[in-house]
């Protein structure tokens, strides 16, 4: 008698136990669900400032051996050939004020620091090289420059 | 290795948790005290307290849709500014952010769905909770204080609504709030208060940023201090309302609400070991012993399932319906007709009999007398030496049932004013048919 | 128990699946499609799909533009024949120095819509209160002059919104209505900010039928609204008045100036001139400031009706009216007929007037041969154009004249007025658009439309009569007692009795628009301020108490013959005090 109820409360609460990890599984889903969507709410998907990308028309870059700054997007668009061409960014790595271009390479005003024509750190406290920014071919004769990217000293892309 | 492993991994526990999950009275009882969030709640819980009829789940309900409020609100503060200045595209930009929210941020929309439905479900949620509380009397005996917190809970949360309703700054949120502070200026020294809340003349950036604080920061805090109150007299009170003896009703039987074993000591007792020497009947100790149950996990799953009932409510409704957003607030460009939120078109529609009476005299005094209802009747109780034998707890008591006829209509005429107000309102607010093509308003 | 675990595992159930499905929807968003497609065709294999956002700074400001998050192939001249919305989209203007760079300024800044929304219907703004939906096709020009100067001098390409512009001034429009630097009328909403504040398609609704969207508007129903072209290019115009530029004034070429009455400086007068400003035709490239034709209607030679309908014909104006009433008319309307909707003239010179004048008193169409005497005919020709065929008071013309003109087929009041109306015809009712006629009609002709007029409106039969009572005499001895001696008319007192009995037609002013006034068709309660028409000889102390005692037959008012007669003598002291002329 008392082995079968006891036999009944087993089977009860192996039941209980199935539906109530099925219902925490699931509430872990919901929770895992929830946490991604709420992440990708969080994360910043369009800029209200100068946004990242840009586009150029290909016959508006400079000329062979030429540079052009981009004062908006703080970036300058250099041609080494006629098919070649870099973005280098005109953020100083030491604490983000904007390099002049100088006919020995680029100088900061803010604290002096030094870099040469490829970005190359020659003087000051900057830490480290310039950015060299990511350029895409689009379609259309147009080009791309994401100056989100930070790639080494004279990455130059084929156009 | 492994015992020692064993034993870390027990010590870990318990400085975690202080029980296991087994079927001990003991254990019953320490899972509901030794929790912050389950504490509030009684080891033992009476057994028609489960029950649906007595609550519907109601207040629950309303706990469930602050706290998804909450949630989704501090979300939606994330990409929000209370800012009406202009941008180019001649946009505030509280507005511009409404139209982020819907159109690029990922999820954006459907928060912006459940705070907007949430908060309307909450003021419905919340009118129906006193209602139940009212047509069972549970106010009585004891409970007079409670209710008044209650109400004042009511006010709060219309008010919670009502200072959102400004935020998104579209037309609709701009005249539905004009129109409710026009109404204030009927009441004497409503002007006053008008200035306070607007911060201006007229509703502009000063209300935006005034409704703005109040509804993230201030109404909350209280609302939520309210509650705290609230839900810790129902205990203080003893429980939710029920009469002396139910030993002839038919409950929720004892062997489904789980099973207990080791149960011989808590059999005759319930948790107020230490209250029992305590002068005075509250809280109520000792009483219809047998007719208790623990607590967990009946009451709690309960909760749960009203919870999640809701929860699951508002998602659905969240995905299949958008929250509106008409065109930017134009403070030269009243929509016509100009309507408040939905649970003031019954003021307003009082209103438009006449501003003094139907603004501010009807619905003064409703909200004093139905405040002191229970001391209404106390004094009147006592003044004339009734003794009715009301028990709270009980749907519509036969003694009360004057009372109960006066709530009930009261209730019906507002229904009645605000589909009236709602439906049958067209331009200039005069009579239309629902579902009449209106003629195009500004844009 | 164990049901209450279910009834949980369901819910939990329900609550992953609903919060899964919302999640769902928003990682399908419209443009991956576009996005996808546009790739395939350009044969790009290694892409993202992401929002594509360019932001136009301009002087007040960013503009949020997301169009090219679909658009994607706006400035890529491969992409010419592709699918809409992939396709290219071609230079504004042709030649190589074209210096609108959609990469650039982005599309909202022609387009309108929400640069803001990624879905087709929210970009679009193609809903209900969205306050700047698309614009399509020519519609675009209308934004052009969101950068460009276009107020002083037409900008080229902007077809149709030149001529919008022109019609602006041909049609009139500028008489009643005020664009900053363009006109200056002051009796119509201000159109300065009408394309930040409407939609094309309110402001076409409201060119076409002005009572669509305010019931109660007084602007005329134009009869070339019909013509599509002339309406879309005008709407155009209109959609690109804004008072907020995106360039201020300094940077850009927009530039506010006010512009000079054009015919300011005319030094002489001639009938020629007059036709031109009569018809509204420009003259030299320069916007004509004129256009009465839009309103009023003349008729040539031949008798052929040209012009609007929605002002009296002025065939016959310079035979019926002086010309003293006419010069005066034109530059303040208001003077001689309060109630008029004709806007002031007074901004031309005296010298255009004058030609206006001249123009108008070359006419000489009048009736001649048999029709001459013909009744029917007389009044076909003089009369019906305000009056009506049916004599109903209702003809072509008569909707925005204030007084409305007479309903003839009441037949109470030919009968209650009959002998009055000789006198009306020849010298016409002062402070209403009824000019005297007797320089156009003679006695006879005069006679004929008289009798038949009274003969249509049925008014032969005896069936009714008119009581004639006397206005009661003043400190008269013979009134027994309970009635006083009647003493003289008190303002003070007839202001209470007014107040009392008489506003809600007649309004809190004694102008006629009381708030019932509104639901009254035909006629409207009279303007007791209209000081022409209430101090004329006809008007005097009799009449106004036999009008406020028995009512006027056939119209509105109704009989007060419970008013004490002292009442009815101090209301008839107030009204009167109202319209004493100030010396």
């Amino acid at each position: 008698m008392e082995n079968k109820e006891n036999k009944e409360n087993k089977k009860m609460d192996r039941r209980e136990f199935m539906v109530n990890s099925a219902v925490f599984g699931l509430l872990g889903a919901l929770f895992a669900v929830g946490s991604g969507a709420v992440y990708k709410f969080l994360k910043p998907v369009v800029s209200y400032q100068t946004p990242k990308k840009f586009r150029l028309n290909i016959k508006d870059l400079p000329p062979v051996g030429d540079e052009l700054i981009f004062q908006e997007q703080k970036t300058l668009v250099r041609r080494k050939s006629l098919s070649e061409v870099a973005a280098i960014s005109l953020v100083c790595t030491h604490l983000g004020c904007i390099v002049n271009k100088v006919a020995t390479g680029f100088l900061c005003p803010c604290h002096g620091s030094q870099y040469d024509n490829e970005g190359l750190v020659v003087g000051g406290p900057a830490p480290k090289t310039l950015s060299w920014h990511f350029i895409k071919v689009i379609p259309g004769n147009q080009i791309e420059i994401d100056t989100g990217t930070s790639l080494a000293e004279n990455t130059f892309f084929k156009i | 290795m492994k015992e020692l492993i064993q034993l870390y991994l027990k010590k870990v526990y318990y400085t975690v948790m202080r029980h296991g999950f087994d079927k001990t009275g003991l254990t019953k009882s320490k899972i509901i005290f030794s929790n912050l969030f389950l504490h509030i709640h009684p080891v033992k819980v009476h057994r028609r307290s489960l029950m649906f009829k007595t609550t519907m789940g109601l207040g629950v309900m309303s706990l469930a849709l602050f706290i998804i409020l909450t949630i989704t609100g501090v979300l939606i503060m994330f990409h929000y500014v209370p800012s009406i200045a202009l941008g180019p595209d001649n946009l505030p930009d509280a507005y511009g952010r409404m139209l982020n929210l819907r159109s690029n941020l990922f999820w954006g929309g459907f928060i912006r769905n459940m705070h907007r439905w949430s908060a309307h479900a909450m003021v419905a949620v919340v009118a129906m909770h006193m209602l139940r509380v009212f047509l069972t009397g549970s106010y009585r005996n004891g409970r007079e204080f409670n209710w008044v917190i209650g109400v004042i809970l009511g006010l709060l949360t219309i008010l919670l609504s009502y200072t959102g309703y400004l935020l998104p700054w579209d037309q609709l949120a701009y005249w539905g709030v004009k129109v409710g502070t026009e109404i204030a200026k009927i009441a004497p020294g409503g002007d006053l208060i008008r200035g306070i809340l607007l911060g201006d003349n007229d509703v502009g950036q000063e209300a935006l940023l005034r409704f703005y604080v109040l509804h993230v920061a201030v109404l909350p805090i209280i609302i939520s201090i309210f509650i705290a109150i609230h839900l810790f007299r129902i205990r203080k009170d003893g429980g939710l309302g029920r009469p002396a003896d139910t030993s002839q009703e038919k409950l929720i039987p004892v062997s489904d609400c789980g099973r207990v074993e080791n149960n011989s000591f808590f059999k005759s007792c319930r948790s107020y070991q230490l209250v029992e020497f305590v002068e005075g009947t509250e809280p109520k100790v000792n009483e219809e012993v047998e007719q208790m149950v623990f607590a967990w996990p009946k009451l709690i799953v309960r909760e749960i399932i009203v919870t999640l009932l809701i929860t699951v409510l508002m998602v659905i409704f969240s995905i299949m319906f958008d929250a509106g957003l008409e065109g930017p607030a134009d403070p030269n460009h009243p929509t016509n007709p100009s309507k408040a939120p939905w649970y003031f078109l019954g003021l307003q529609e009082l209103v438009s009999y006449h501003g003094f009476i139907g603004g501010v005299l009807i619905p003064g005094l409703l909200v004093v007398l139905v405040a002191l209802v229970p001391y209404i009747e106390m004094f009147i109780e006592t003044g004339l030496k009734l003794n009715r034998k009301i028990v709270s707890g009980v749907w519509f008591h036969k003694e009360r049932l004057l009372e109960n006829s006066i709530f009930l209509s009261l209730y019906i005429i507002m229904i009645f004013l605000i589909i009236m107000g709602t439906f049958f309102r067209g331009e200039n607010w005069s009579f239309v048919y629902p579902f009449a093509i209106q003629s195009g308003g500004g844009h | 128990m164990m049901r209450d675990y279910w009834i949980l595992g369901m819910l939990m159930i329900l609550a992953t699946l609903g919060v899964s499905l919302s999640v769902y929807k928003e990682m399908r968003p419209e443009y991956i499609a576009y996005q996808k497609q546009y790739y395939e065709l350009t044969g790009v294999k290694q892409y993202e799909y992401e929002i594509k956002q360019l932001n136009f700074n301009t002087d007040s400001g960013i503009l949020i533009d997301r169009c090219m998050t679909c658009h994607l192939g706006a400035t890529n001249p491969a992409a010419s024949h592709f699918p809409v919305p992939l396709n290219f989209h071609k230079a504004i203007v042709s030649d190589n120095q074209d210096h609108h760079n959609f990469d650039k300024i982005g599309c909202v800044v022609c387009h309108d819509g929400n640069g803001r929304g990624l879905g087709k219907v929210d970009a679009h703004g193609d809903y209900h209160d969205w306050h700047s939906p698309i614009l399509k096709g020519k519609m675009v020009q209308a934004n052009c002059s969101r950068c460009h100067e276009t107020t002083v001098n037409d900008l080229a390409g902007a077809v149709n919104f030149n001529r919008g512009k022109k019609l602006y001034f041909a049609r009139a429009c500028w008489a009643c209505h005020t664009i900053m630097g363009l006109s200056s009328g002051k009796s119509a909403p201000d159109l300065t900010d009408a394309g930040a504040k409407f939609s094309v398609e309110y402001l076409k609704e409201s060119i076409v039928d002005p009572t669509a969207n305010s019931s109660i508007s007084k602007m005329p129903k134009f009869s070339w609204v019909t013509r599509t072209d002339d309406v879309n290019d005008l709407t155009i115009f209109l959609k690109g008045q804004r008072a907020n530029r995106l360039k201020d004034n300094k940077k850009a070429p927009v530039e506010y100036k006010r512009a000079d009455l054009d015919f300011l400086n005319i030094t002489s007068s001639s009938a020629s001139l007059g036709k031109e400003i009569f018809w509204g035709i420009s003259k030299d490239g320069i916007n004509t400031r004129g256009g009465c034709i839009n309103c009023h209607s003349i008729r040539n030679d031949k008798g052929e009706l040209q012009g609007g309908h929605n002002a009296p014909e002025l065939t016959f104006v310079a035979r019926s009216r002086t010309k003293a009433f006419i010069i005066e008319h034109i530059k303040n309307p208001k003077k001689h007929v309060p109630d008029t909707i004709m806007p002031s003239f007074a901004s031309l010179s005296d010298q255009a007037i004058d030609s206006l004048y001249k123009f108008l008193d070359s006419f000489e169409f009048s009736l001649t041969g048999e029709e001459k005497y013909s009744d029917i005919h007389i009044y076909k020709t003089y009369c019906s154009g305000c009056h009506g065929e049916k004599l109903d008071g209702r003809g072509p013309r008569y909707a925005l004249l204030d007084p409305l003109p007479r309903d003839f087929t009441k037949f109470q009041f030919i009968k209650s007025y009959q002998e009055r109306f000789a006198s009306s015809i020849k010298k016409g009712v002062p402070g209403t658009a009824m000019s005297s006629w007797e320089n156009v009609l003679d006695e006879k002709q005069i006679h004929l439309v008289k009798n038949y007029i009274i003969k249509m409106a049925g008014a032969l039969k005896d069936s009714y009569k008119r009581l004639n009572i006397e206005l009661p005499s003043v400190n008269a001895k013979d009134r027994k007692p309970p009635y006083a001696a009647l003493v003289p008319g008190d303002f003070q007192k007839g202001k209470i009795v007014f107040q009392r009995y008489c506003t809600s037609c007649h309004g809190k002013l004694a102008n006629g628009k009381g708030p019932n006034a509104y639901f009254l068709v035909h006629p409207l309660p009279r303007n007791l301020l209209n000081t022409e028409f209430m101090n004329q000889p006809a008007v005097d102390d009799k009449r106004l108490y036999q009008s406020i005692m028995l009512g006027v037959a056939g119209t509105s008012m109704p009989p007060h013959d419970f008013l004490p007669d002292q009442s009815i003598l101090d209301l008839i002291e107030y009204i009167k005090q109202l319209n004493k002329v100030q010396e």
